[in-house]
């Protein structure tokens, strides 16, 4: 019966003198980073709820409610171990067993005092599989979603494990009552349902369909302690269910670095040449690697960042991309190409710095283990997958890692390449230009803005609960509460996007103003770190002034309130000519505002 | 020489070690549930699973119940392995 491995993880090598030597958190995070099995994951966490009781300053809090019908307990070691993994750092409620509703209904319940952030609801097959209709069912859940929601909690709601044994076998699906046939349409339906209400899934069905049921659920273990998931299969149950919350968060991978020779195609093309390299041709080997461009090129298309580190000339690493005829991934699709011969990680770094992007969004895919150490070691916030020597696996390598987990999907995230492209060609073009005032107006800027609306709905809410840097108060808002500020005229709701010469960068700020008295106070303002050195800032309160004009205001006042990753618009209110009031407040009187003109054009869209 | 049964102990004493985070766990063939901190049936379960996967084998529900000592662990895996 084998077990789920975190396969992309490298095996922990010196696992017992490595436990026993724990010395700071940073040891701790580097031993999680392993493929640890179930007994070492169980292990691993206790030993840091007794040297760790409190949070460690750069881990970001998580409160996790598990409620379900079976015994849980099991995988909140596992749960907590996964979020080391992701920067987050899980506490975790287990729900009266079988108590959902009660938990809910009852305000003082362990649930309620423990106040979860989200709620991840567990049902094991057995009881979806129990009820009479498909409809019953749904009611059910809805109801307990609904009523997670109306507690200000968000839902996880986990899939069906397909557990029980077929009657009729291959076609199932035409007896009447079978449980197996009801697991598959309750899966099914859930997949509606959950959009419907904007409940985000964690799929142990996908999971189980990879790993083999046998992995994920033993009858004889659901018969001795009614475990619906194994112990064993804890460690990938923690993965799926943490990537969905760091997803939410803001926190998955953003850009796969891609190495050249021998990752995207067979040997080396400053040897070997345009013609000598081993891509497609109905080779095994050529078949293999176009396997892994046609997940890299896949994975762009949904808003994945591809950029390109290689010990090469810079013209040959070029060179396939522009001429090799079995070449999936083109220039195009490289937002970022660094070929030279110096360390990696300083490329790596430069990647970074040229895409503008923090390097715990990177993932890195290289061959060689010698570079895929070399970054592990100096650059450990960085993803670096272990590749198999079979180029045809690495997709599944990739995909079973779960580092590009995503909830939505947003025109913005299909556009993503093309833009971030630009930011390095970009920056490029700023190495080149002395002088930054000549080189915005070079750019030919358009801020185009809005109300919020029902068209941008999806990428408004996605920016206000996952952008962490530029962001003044990081309050965090629903779809549903983004449906009351559109109902209400004394909000102020604005977005809005930058295009410039080197394309668009899609809807990048959001402003929410509350009209109180004659002040407009801003709740929120947050923006893209793409598009940062822009005079984005300038530009918006341009906006925001004539807004508050319009409405016969007289003055603004604006909130900073620090967190561990804002800093950056520490000063921003100073910087753009507000008094301060106190520690987190600034007012700009609107009566002497008289702003230099930005380096851009203001049109409402 | 070490025997078969030794070879077994030494590793089962270090599967238990890690899975009670006891680095300093000393296991006989006498040892039982009883005199090891926290061994309860969830632990069971654990170290059932260990076994399993440590040594390819499948142990049945009948062949649990009937475990008393790290005795009948060891002579468990000695016969299943054989």
């Amino acid at each position: 019966m084998a077990s789920p491995e975190l396969i992309w993880l490298p095996p922990p090598v010196n696992w017992r003198e490595r436990i026993a030597a724990l010395g700071d958190f940073g040891d701790v995070l580097s031993l999680a980073r392993t493929r640890l099995d179930f007994v070492q994951t169980n292990a691993l966490d206790q030993i840091v709820r007794r040297r760790w009781p409190e949070r460690p300053a750069d881990m970001q809090p998580v409160r996790l409610a598990l409620l379900g019908s079976s015994t849980l307990g099991h995988l909140v070691p596992a749960l907590r171990v996964a979020g080391l993994r992701a920067g987050l750092w899980l506490d975790v409620y287990e729900g009266g067993y079988g108590q959902m509703l009660q938990e809910l209904d009852d305000p003082r319940s362990g649930l309620h005092a423990f106040r979860p952030e989200t709620v991840l609801f567990a049902p094991d097959s057995e009881r979806l599989s129990q009820v009479a209709a498909l409809e019953s069912l749904r009611d059910e859940l809805m109801a307990l979603w609904r009523k997670v929601r109306a507690a200000g909690m968000s839902v996880l709601q986990q899939t069906a494990l397909p557990a029980p044994p077929a009657l009729m076998g291959s076609n199932e699906h035409r007896l009447p009552g079978s449980r197996a046939a009801r697991l598959a349409q309750v899966n099914h339906h859930l997949r509606a349902w959950a959009d419907t209400e904007g409940v985000d899934l964690v799929a142990l069905d996908a999971a189980a369909a990879r790993d083999g049921l046998a992995a994920w659920r033993d009858p004889a273990l659901w018969a001795r302690a009614k475990q619906e998931v194994r112990p064993a299969a804890a460690p990938m149950y923690g993965e799926l269910v943490v990537r969905v919350l760091a997803a939410r968060l803001g926190r998955s991978r953003k850009c796969l670095v891609l190495d050249l020779d021998n990752t995207l195609w067979g040997g080396v093309i400053g040897d070997d040449g345009l013609n000598g390299i081993v891509l497609g041709q109905g080779s095994a080997l050529g078949e293999g690697f176009l396997a892994v461009q046609a997940y890299a090129k896949a994975l762009s298309q949904r808003g994945v960042i591809l950029a390109v580190s290689s010990k090469n000339d810079e013209a040959n690493a070029w060179e396939p991309f522009d001429k090799h005829p079995e070449m999936i991934l083109r220039r195009s699709d490289i937002a970022c190409l660094v070929a030279n011969w110096d360390d990696k990680a300083a490329n790596i770094r430069l990647i970074a710095q040229r895409l503008n992007i923090g390097l715990d969004s990177l993932v890195f895919l290289d061959d060689n283990p010698f570079e895929r150490t070399r970054v592990r070691e100096a650059l450990p916030m960085v993803a670096v997958p272990e590749v198999p020597d079979e180029p045809a696996l690495v997709p599944d390598i990739l995909s079973g890692a779960g580092y590009f987990e995503a909830v939505a999907l947003t025109d913005e995230d299909r556009a993503r390449t093309q833009q971030y492209r630009g930011n390095a060609e970009r920056e490029a073009l700023r190495e080149g230009v002395n002088d930054l005032g000549g080189y915005l107006k070079s750019l030919q800027m358009r801020l185009i803005w809005g109300r919020f609306d029902e068209a941008n709905k999806p990428r408004i809410v996605q920016l206000i609960n996952k952008t962490n840097q530029f962001n003044l108060t990081t309050r965090r808002y629903t779809g549903a509460d983004y449906d009351a500020f559109v109902q209400d005229p004394q909000i102020l709701g604005l977005h809005m996007r930058l295009i410039d010469r080197f394309g668009d960068n899609g809807l990048i700020a959001v402003v929410i103003g509350k009209v109180e008295g004659e002040v407009l106070r801003i709740d929120s303002w947050l923006m893209s770190c793409r598009v940062l050195g822009r005079e984005m800032e300038a530009a918006t309160l341009v906006l925001l002034a004539d807004e508050a004009r319009k409405r016969g205001l007289g003055r603004l006042i604006g909130e900073y309130l620090p967190t561990a990753k804002n800093g950056m618009v520490r000063d921003l209110y100073k910087r753009l000519g507000f008094a301060e009031i106190d520690q987190t407040r600034y007012v700009l009187d609107l009566a002497q505002y008289a702003p230099v003109p930005p380096p851009m054009t203001l049109e409402s869209a | 020489m070490t025997t078969p049964s030794a070879r077994v102990l030494a590793e089962l004493t270090d599967l238990l070690r890690d899975i009670f985070v006891s680095p300093d766990l000393a296991l006989t063939r006498e040892t039982c549930a009883a005199d090891v901190r926290g061994w309860d049936s969830m632990k069971q379960i654990e170290i059932n699973i260990a076994v399993e996967e440590r040594y390819g084998i499948r142990l049945t529900s009948r062949e649990v119940d009937a475990m008393r000592s790290v005795g009948d662990l060891i002579d468990l895996i000695e016969r299943k392995t054989k």
